[in-house]
């Protein structure tokens, strides 16, 4: 099984803390690797992100491929934070996972300083791992733009509002796969999903991918695997579309 | 003012006509611990003191269903309840004890149903049908929840496994008492006494439904039930609160479970039998103070006399010593001691209700029927205990009354005149001389239970625990009752064994809610003496062990973050290398952790090692970044602090009640600068 060594652990945590603190902060690096694959996932505040990552890491890391988790919640206004994020991950099967690197960004209020940093991390991070994870809350929240860093966008969303709604929402364009996370709590998520098949799904981007939308349930981990399959189906289109 | 007298309807004054006249209150004192054979010599001394029943108390490890070798039960095996890992355990314990001659009581409730299929098995070993067993097990999962998160598996499974041990005890063990509801630990969270009494009554309505919707009568289960609550120090309002709850609970029975109210009292009818609210009182662990511990004796003995006034069935007293875990045997006996000399000396027994009729009594249980009964309409209007509980509710409730009772009791103890409830002394020290003595045995538990387990272990066959695994795999799936599995089950099964069998099937629980602590802003202001960090300072918390008691970890959390700290939050239940690899992958520059039972050197110790170990950084770059920092906070001895602070080097040690905080704060300072 591919591991994470205790050296590379210390190195790219420690990194990573230099990079948000020196806003110019560089290490010189060697060449970019084409290997490492960098989903991102966003969503407003409430929508399950956290909750999702959980199964999602777990799915993931049944090919036997190494995973960095970057976990983005933002500061108050105090200065302080509450990073929870990690405690959704914990997991008896994750909670040693010497494959898999855990590591909480606190927004910091400066949030130009995160974004000048953040392109550098996420490729930082590359050198060390199979699969880079970023979750940020999204639009509202932070002003991260996180689609011009990652390979792969998943938009989580949770089954409020109409038709309207999912037209109206900025970030949807971006987003090469959606998740409509159901609860019990909205009782309208299979028309919400229908919508949002109509609004987001089978949507060609300019590159030529046509965008997915699928429904989840990440506190009972239904339709997780699905989900799985079509990152997987991005990650192949992107590589089949690299020239060789 | 109308009087009732005691066996009428709605029973304010007690449930049976003639009360202690006919049937004194069980004396049921707490044992349990070490291994199932100290165990046993313990029950087997109660015997000797006089006591009138058992109440076993488990360690952590089994409360959360976990084998004494799972990597979580380090220092914690034997250390506040007896170990149980197989069924030889339980069989031990009751080594030369006729089980079917004594009524016991198991407080248990995560792991209930796996520990009674282990009795039973004993029992049909010994030739004794499950009908003649005669006890209580707690088995209120519902509970757990709201108060101490002694939880398993997500809540609508827990909730199943409860069930089946009702129904399985309804059907087949007429003299079990199969669920006890806990109104006594959100009480000793500080709730209030109207939630001390809406709380358990709100379980026992959604536990009834649920057996009648696998149909069952009320009356074939609702004799069965009955009641955990407090007995704290105001005298006239508990006595007063054991009136309500039975009142409340008599009127429930028949307003919701259409029980007729009785026209002739036959005590032996079940309807009418479903209409009393039995009460198992415990005097409140919260009261007590740890200064001056003799002082707990006289407080025990007046909390023992309000529940024996108050009319209830069954008591446990305190020991004076309990705030240090388990009592010590002295301990022990000076409690069971306090209970006779209350049933033989106060004359209250000859009285039943001896103050009722009495103006202000009278008022104050009328007035907590009425805050209680609106709670219950409450938690009912949001769909019932479990809805509640997803969306808080009681938990919330818990919380914010806890936030005005700290406040109120840190201004109480500043009073003049209440020196003697935090003032140290020096007869104080050999106090602790026994308890010390006592403790440093424990230490010593671990090893004997893991070799027990290892013994059992391997005396089986692989291929059979695998298909007892398989077996109980396949019927968690299903929807009958597992009861039968699971006693099949644990003949070769350990406790761990099982519990990983149905956690693969239904998950495990959710990660803990994320809430304020108690501290008021400017009590956290007080302990922080207003000091912030000069720079984003990286905090990650975590508790360690399985202890679920969380009001430490919150204290934790808000007192960081007053600092201005970014406070990673890592959660219950980790293991010192799950905190490791967190702090390193965190890049963290402290670490604050909360141990509550065990033994706190052990853990701190263990973090040590494990962080040591996580920085594999070159010697050179190790100079030049700071060390991670640990703060740590909990119950323990004096000399175990001593012993983390002198021994380990961990200056940052906070003992609530005994050491100062802006010792730590002035660390921090000097660490970090001003």
């Amino acid at each position: 099984m591919k591991k994470i060594t205790w050296t590379q652990r210390n190195s790219l945590a420690q990194g990573l803390s230099l990079y948000q603190k020196y806003e110019h902060f560089t290490i010189p690096a060697p060449e970019e690797t084409n290997s490492c694959w960098v989903i991102g996932v966003t969503g407003i505040a409430a929508a399950g992100k956290s909750t999702l990552i959980n199964p999602l890491i777990k799915a993931l890391r049944k090919k036997d491929l190494t995973i960095a988790a970057l976990l983005i919640d933002p500061s108050s206004e105090d200065g302080s934070a509450l990073l929870a994020d990690r405690n959704e991950l914990r997991d008896p099967e994750l909670d040693m996972d010497n494959s898999l690197f855990i590591h909480s960004f606190a927004t910091r209020g400066e949030k130009s300083a995160l974004t000048i940093a953040l392109p550098k991390m996420i490729s930082f991070a590359k050198h060390f791992v199979d699969i880079v994870i970023v979750e940020t809350a999204g639009a509202g929240q932070t002003d991260v733009e996180i689609e011009t860093c990652v390979d792969t966008l998943l938009q989580v969303l949770a089954p409020l509002g109409g038709a309207l709604t999912l037209e109206k929402s900025g970030q949807n364009e971006k987003a090469h796969i959606f998740a409509v996370n159901e609860r019990e709590s909205f009782t309208n998520t299979k028309q919400f999903f229908a919508l949002a098949e109509i609004e987001l799904g089978r949507k060609t981007d300019a590159d030529g991918w046509t965008k997915k939308v699928f429904l989840v349930n990440a506190l009972e981990k239904k339709g997780i695997d699905e989900l799985v399959e079509g990152l997987w189906a991005h990650k192949k289109f992107l590589e089949n579309k690299k020239p060789r | 003012m109308k009087i009732i007298k005691p066996g009428k309807y709605p029973f304010k004054a007690g449930i049976y006509p003639r009360m202690y006249k006919d049937k004194k209150p069980t004396v049921r004192q707490f044992a349990g611990m070490g291994t199932a054979k100290h165990t046993n010599a313990r029950l087997k001394k109660i015997d000797k003191f006089g006591g009138t029943g058992y109440s076993i108390a488990m360690d952590l490890p089994t409360l959360y269903g976990d084998d004494s070798d799972a990597p979580l039960s380090r220092h914690e095996v034997g250390w506040d309840g007896v170990a149980i890992d197989t069924v030889q355990d339980v069989d031990d314990m009751f080594d030369g004890i006729a089980i079917d001659q004594k009524s016991v009581s198991f407080t248990i409730n995560a792991s209930a149903a796996d520990f009674m299929a282990r009795y039973i098995s004993v029992a049909e070993k010994r030739g004794i049908y499950p009908s003649r067993l005669r006890g209580t097990v707690q088995n209120n999962i519902l509970g757990e929840h709201y108060s101490q998160n002694e939880i398993l598996f997500p809540l609508e499974h827990g909730v199943r496994l409860s069930i089946d041990l009702k129904e399985f005890c309804a059907k087949y063990m007429p003299n079990w008492y199969f669920a006890s509801y806990q109104g006594y630990q959100p009480r000793e969270s500080l709730c209030s006494p109207a939630m001390e009494i809406a709380l358990p009554f709100t379980c026992a309505i959604a536990d009834a439904k649920k057996l009648m919707e696998r149909g069952l009568k009320f009356e074939q289960f609702a004799p069965r039930f009955s009641f955990f609550f407090d007995s704290h120090n105001n005298g006239m309002k508990e006595i007063a609160k054991y009136r309500a709850a039975r009142w409340l609970w008599a009127e429930i029975t028949h307003r919701l479970f259409k029980m007729p109210i009785p026209r002739k009292y036959d005590l032996k009818d079940p309807k009418l039998q479903s209409m009393w609210c039995r009460i198992h009182v415990q005097t409140a662990g919260c009261t007590l103070q740890r200064n001056r511990p003799s002082n707990n004796i006289v407080r025990v003995s007046n909390q023992v006399l309000w529940a024996i006034l108050g009319g209830v069935q069954s008591i446990h007293a305190n020991a004076f010593d309990e705030l240090y875990c388990v009592p010590t045997e002295k301990g022990v006996r000076i409690a069971v001691d306090t209970q006779l000399i209350q049933q033989y000396e106060s004359g209250f027994m000859d009285f039943p209700d001896a103050f009722g009729g009495a103006h202000e009594l009278e008022t104050e249980t009328e007035r907590l029927y009425e805050e209680a009964q609106r709670e219950v309409a409450n938690i009912e209007n949001i769909g019932g205990i479990e809805e509640a509980i997803k969306v808080a509710y009681p938990q919330k409730k818990i919380h914010e009354n806890a936030v005005k009772e700290i406040a109120k009791l840190e201004k109480w103890k500043n009073e003049p005149g209440k020196q003697y409830f935090s003032a140290k002394d020096e007869g104080q020290e050999s106090e602790l001389a026994d308890i010390t003595k006592e403790i440093e045995e424990r230490r010593g538990f671990e090893k004997e239970q893991l070799e027990r387990l290892r013994a059992f272990k391997k005396d089986r066959s692989e291929i059979a625990v695998q298909n007892t695994l398989d077996s109980v795999k396949l019927a968690a799936e299903k929807k009958e009752n597992l009861m039968p599995i699971l006693i099949a089950a644990v003949k070769t099964a350990t406790m761990g064994e099982n519990h990983g069998a149905l956690r693969e099937v239904w998950g495990g629980p959710k990660a803990m809610p994320l809430i304020t602590s108690r501290l008021s802003r400017e009590a956290t202001l007080k302990l922080t003496g207003g000091y912030k960090f000069p720079r984003p300072v990286r905090v990650l918390i975590a508790k360690g062990g399985h202890d679920g008691h969380t009001v430490g970890f919150y204290a934790l959390q808000d007192i960081f973050r007053a600092m201005g700290a970014e406070v990673i939050h890592l959660g219950l239940r980790t293991t010192p290398e799950i905190i490791a690899k967190a702090a390193a992958e965190e890049n963290v520059d402290i670490v604050g952790l909360s141990a509550m039972v065990g033994y706190a050197p052990g853990f701190f110790e263990d973090l040590q090692k494990c962080l040591v170990n996580a920085d594999k950084r070159p010697p050179s770059t190790k100079e030049r970044c700071p060390d991670i920092e640990i703060i740590g906070g909990g119950i323990m001895l004096p000399q175990d602090e001593k012993m983390i602070k002198e021994k380990l080097g961990i200056k940052n040690i906070y003992v609530p009640g005994s050491s100062d905080f802006s010792q730590v704060i002035a660390n921090l300072k000097e660490k970090f600068g001003q």
